[in-house]
């Protein structure tokens, strides 16, 4: 009788040992995803405040640019194309999705550097004043989307580590977490655009 | 592909100046306009000069000085960096969440156009820098002008930063709680496996007595028997409690899982530092 006690004692012990050990990796899962989340709500935060920023700029360049209406039209375009897009919470774990989101962007991005230079040939819409406050605008938000998707980019890794070693690749599969994709660094990032005029 | 220039440690005053741009008097001068700026209102504006960028983006340099130095405090990210490459000829503002509100891209741009740049083109170093600091201080307080429309802007900025800000506090407090009521479950677990395995097993094993005879709480037990392998067995399960304890505390924690806390603080100064950059301000030249 005392034997049996005394194995029932030691399985109650180590059952419990294997949950708190279970508990504590899922746990800690969960809080890597939650980073990574979080650093996507800032990435989806600075991308917002590019998107509201484009309405002015179409309404000041609008004024000045008779000619080359296209690469206008193009911005506005690009900005509608991103509007429709869907965006469902589960982006961070679907690298399709997400290159379609980067995709997206990234045209508006290109779009907007392009509208950007051919400014250069209207001295009047250069010295204008709220303009200026604009492309400031523009571009400090350009920067602030490099600096969330570096910072969402490091989440994003830090948590994948964490998910594919051993032991916690078992509770993650066991759970379902998956891995986070991953922004593309941008190729033509380091030439400026060639317009043809 | 840009090479990364490197980033020195935190200095221990507010004025870097690796190029020679400054002479002594202006330093002292300007430290000290600093230096009292941050008692008064715990913001820290910090003015970097290094000679050449190497070959590195001006921003991309600039942010990681922020997220390495990282001036202003820690709950109010109240820091601001002017940041200047003599060789390049290139000058940024960087400024911190909690700052960018007021001191907002347009107006960081503004500044580097009307404040800075036109006294660098004349070579006047010392003027430009003084009186784009005074401008920056001005603008944190509202009270720098040459904006329209600012308070269209300041309400976007602050909003932005706002969302931003309570994302990340929102984390922190979730963590500290799971944490709290995991130790709560673990120590409320371990009382009940102590109560129910160890005594009765003991008690059986010494005395020969049927298990649900005499039974009395672990504590007081412990106390009534004093004879040596009682204190023998009490010691050392107590020794394996405070282990097994500290083995499933450690788990929770994480050993270097890179599950980021708040920015550590460095030293060297009133009490500052600690203040988060995501990016904001302007960048310019002469």
């Amino acid at each position: 009788m005392k034997k049996v006690l005394i194995a029932i004692g030691i399985l109650v012990a180590v059952f419990a040992v294997i949950i708190m050990v279970f508990t504590g990796i899922y746990n800690r899962l969960i809080a890597g995803e939650e980073q990574v989340n979080s650093a996507w709500a800032q990435v989806e935060n600075v991308y917002q405040r590019r998107l509201d920023l484009i309405p002015n700029l179409v309404e000041i360049v609008k004024g000045y640019m008779t000619h080359e209406r296209g690469t206008l039209m193009d911005v506005i375009n690009a900005r509608a194309k991103i509007s429709q897009i869907n965006l469902s919470s589960n982006i961070t774990d679907d690298p399709k999705m997400l290159e379609q989101f980067q995709n997206a962007q990234d045209s508006l991005s290109s779009a907007l550097s392009k509208l950007l230079v051919v400014v250069e040939r209207y001295p009047d819409l250069k010295a204008n004043q709220n303009f200026l406050a604009l492309q400031s605008q523009i571009e400090g938000t350009e920067n602030r989307i490099a600096v969330e998707r570096k910072r969402y980019n490091d989440s994003a890794r830090e948590f994948n580590v964490l998910r594919r070693t051993i032991p916690n690749v078992f509770v993650a599969n066991l759970m379902g977490l998956q891995n986070k994709a991953y922004f593309k660094a941008d190729e033509g990032a380091s030439k400026a655009p060639v317009v043809k005029f | 592909m840009a090479n990364a220039l490197d980033v020195p440690p935190r200095p221990e005053g507010y004025v870097t100046d690796k190029a020679g741009l400054l002479d002594l008097n202006t330093r002292i001068k300007l430290e000290n306009v600093l230096s009292k700026y941050e008692a008064k209102t715990s913001n820290q504006i910090f003015v970097v000069i290094f000679p050449s960028l190497e070959g590195a983006s001006l921003e991309d340099f600039s942010i990681r000085l922020a997220e390495k130095w990282k001036p202003g405090q820690a709950s109010k990210d109240n820091g601001a960096i002017l940041l200047i490459f003599k060789n390049d000829r290139k000058i940024r503002i960087e400024v911190g969440y909690g700052l960018e509100g007021s001191l907002t891209d347009a107006t960081a741009f503004q500044i580097i156009q009307n404040q800075i740049s036109p006294y660098f083109k004349q070579g006047r170093y010392a003027d430009g820098i003084l009186n784009g600091v005074a401008s920056i201080m001005k603008a944190i307080h509202g009270q720098y002008s040459n904006e329209r429309s600012a308070l269209t802007r300041n309400a976007i900025n602050r909003e932005y930063s706002q969302r931003a800000y309570n994302v990340r506090v929102h984390l922190d407090e979730k963590l500290l709680r799971t944490i709290l009521y995991y130790v709560i479950g673990i120590l409320f677990l371990l009382f009940i496996i102590t109560s129910i395995v160890d005594v009765k097993r003991y008690k059986s094993y010494l005395y020969q007595h049927r298990i649900f005879k005499n039974l009395e709480p672990f504590p007081e037990w412990w106390i009534h028997n004093s004879s040596f392998l009682a204190i023998l067995w009490g010691t050392f399960k107590l020794v394996l409690e405070i282990l097994y304890y500290l083995f499933i505390f450690s788990m929770l924690r994480g050993g270097g899982s890179g599950i980021s806390s708040r920015g550590g603080r460095s030293g060297g100064f009133s009490g500052g530092g600690g203040g988060r950059f995501g990016g904001g301000g302007a960048s310019g030249g002469w």
